[in-house]
């Protein structure tokens, strides 16, 4: 396949795949914790970071991720001052990264560098960007693979969890870094406005799919890595953004799911 | 053994003041009910209890540590009250549900996956649920999910087990079998229960202790 000869594409294609595993391993726990929209806030952090490490003559991918750490914290620190109101915590650090990133914006020298942090430039990876999405891809997987059950139980019931001995104020921090790592390299690959998509909408799919919570997070990995291939293939012979043709590939596979079970619930309704 | 010690317990929450100087032992074996009308402070004890709010004059110990630094190498079975409206949309089976009340850390971890298995099934038929073991938690009834709560809150075999509300949404058959499991865990394993209830006290056959909080105080009847 032709596709598969140019290096740019093979690299495009590898964090494609590494992404497509580890965000819906992320976005189970935010959509049980009914913190969807914090892949938002933090990606609209993230480019923040971005404008800064531009300004500064740094790696911008780093600046993401440092800033996106720091805004992860900034909502946990704030949803503790007002667990009433924890949702707003989210506002407020997603409302401090957008200003931040439009004032520090108007000073980056070269626009276009920071506009392609918008919606990503997956097919322009660097061998260097590359080998840094690899390792930050491991590092979540194998994290999340050891507190698989730490996150199950948080995601359920975190008080319950706490009396069990979990150590949920732990727990929560690793999350937070780790879904901070995440948003920041996937914000240069398919972009800052598209992140928190692939964070929720394959675990939206999967809940369509899974009678379990193993077969939901297995089933969500199988949307997203498909969704991902078809839209690299698809973006490259139709010249359509990579970033925006697999999200809108993921929402019309959830659009397709949701009406099939519909119409399975009716008919079985009927019988 | 005391179980739970409080001394001058007092809680306020701004200005008002919920719990007043409550003093009350709760000893091994001891199986207690606690009932009140809204407002009269049950809920706030059992929360300084499971270490969610802490109370600014008193003491307060369970299996005599603060509960709010943790409890970690304790045993406490907790059924929540709002447990069946969490779970009517969480995608899990009853069995990684049941999981849950098997917890250990990650550096304590020897139980192998078949006497985890073992062990959940074991619970779930004390409570009449071995069938539904495959089914999502979501699919069963009000009363049907009470249990399989139970279940996993004495799965690990706690030595104190807490219910808030646990007749909450619970039809005749699930309080029977509700009430002969912790009847017969209290007579044979000495196991240590607090039930929060707004419910008939007469349902809980082998209560050795009636307490009711009225105005912010425990009195015990």
């Amino acid at each position: 396949m032709k596709i598969l000869q140019y290096g740019f594409m093979q690299r495009a294609f590898l964090v494609g795949i590494l992404l497509a595993v580890i965000t819906p391993c992320i976005g189970i726990t935010i959509v049980l914790k009914r913190t969807s929209m914090i892949g938002d806030a933090l990606s609209h952090a993230s480019l923040a970071g971005v404008a800064l490490g531009l300004l500064l003559g740094i790696n911008p991918v780093l600046g993401a991720g440092i800033i996106c750490i720091i805004a992860a914290l900034g909502i946990e620190g704030i949803r503790k001052k007002i667990p009433r109101y924890a949702e707003m915590a989210i506002a407020i650090v997603m409302s401090a990264g957008i200003g931040l990133a439009g004032v520090l914006s108007g000073f980056v020298k070269n626009g276009a560098n920071f506009n392609s942090f918008l919606f990503g430039s997956i097919v322009s990876i660097s061998q260097g960007e590359l080998l840094l999405v690899c390792i930050v891809s491991v590092f979540v997987l194998v994290m999340l693979m050891l507190f698989y059950r730490e996150l199950f139980y948080v995601g359920f019931d975190e008080n319950a969890a706490r009396i069990s001995g979990v150590p949920v104020r732990r727990i929560n921090f690793l999350f937070t870094i780790l879904t901070a790592l995440t948003v920041s390299i996937a914000s240069r690959t398919v972009g800052a406005l598209i992140v928190s998509s692939m964070l929720v909408v394959p675990v939206a799919c999967g809940m369509q799919l899974g009678k379990s919570y193993r077969n939901t997070l297995l089933s969500a990995i199988a949307v997203a890595l498909s969704t991902t291939v078809a839209g690299l293939f698809l973006s490259y012979y139709t010249g359509l953004k990579p970033g925006g043709t697999i999200v809108l590939l993921e929402v019309a596979c959830f659009l397709i799911l949701a009406a099939v079970k519909t119409v399975r619930n009716r008919f079985d309704g009927r019988k | 053994m005391k179980i739970v010690s409080i001394k001058d317990l007092t809680f306020r929450y701004v200005d008002v003041p919920v719990l007043k100087k409550v003093n009350l032992d709760i000893r091994q074996g001891d199986y207690a009910i606690l009932t009140g009308e809204n407002g009269s402070g049950k809920s706030t004890l059992l929360k300084v209890l499971l270490g969610e709010l802490s109370p600014q004059q008193g003491t307060a110990e369970v299996f005599g540590k603060d509960p709010v630094r943790g409890f970690a190498r304790i045993k406490i079975g907790y059924v929540p009250q709002n447990s069946i409206y969490r779970n009517q949309s969480f995608p899990a089976t009853v069995e990684e549900i049941m999981m849950t009340g098997l917890y250990q850390p990650i550096w304590r971890r020897k139980f192998s996956g078949k006497m985890c298995r073992k062990q959940i099934m074991h619970a779930l038929t004390e409570l009449e649920m071995e069938e539904f073991s495959k089914h999502r938690i979501g699919e069963l009834s009000g009363g049907q999910q009470q249990r399989v709560m139970l279940a996993r809150a004495l799965e690990g075999n706690p030595e104190l087990l807490i219910l808030d509300e646990p007749t909450a949404g619970m039809d005749t058959v699930s309080l029977k079998s509700l009430c002969q499991v912790l009847d017969r865990r209290n007579r044979e394993q000495k196991l240590t229960i607090i039930i929060v209830t707004h419910g008939n006290t007469g349902d809980f056959v082998g209560a050795g202790r009636f307490l009711k909080a009225e105005e912010g105080r425990i009195l015990e009847l």
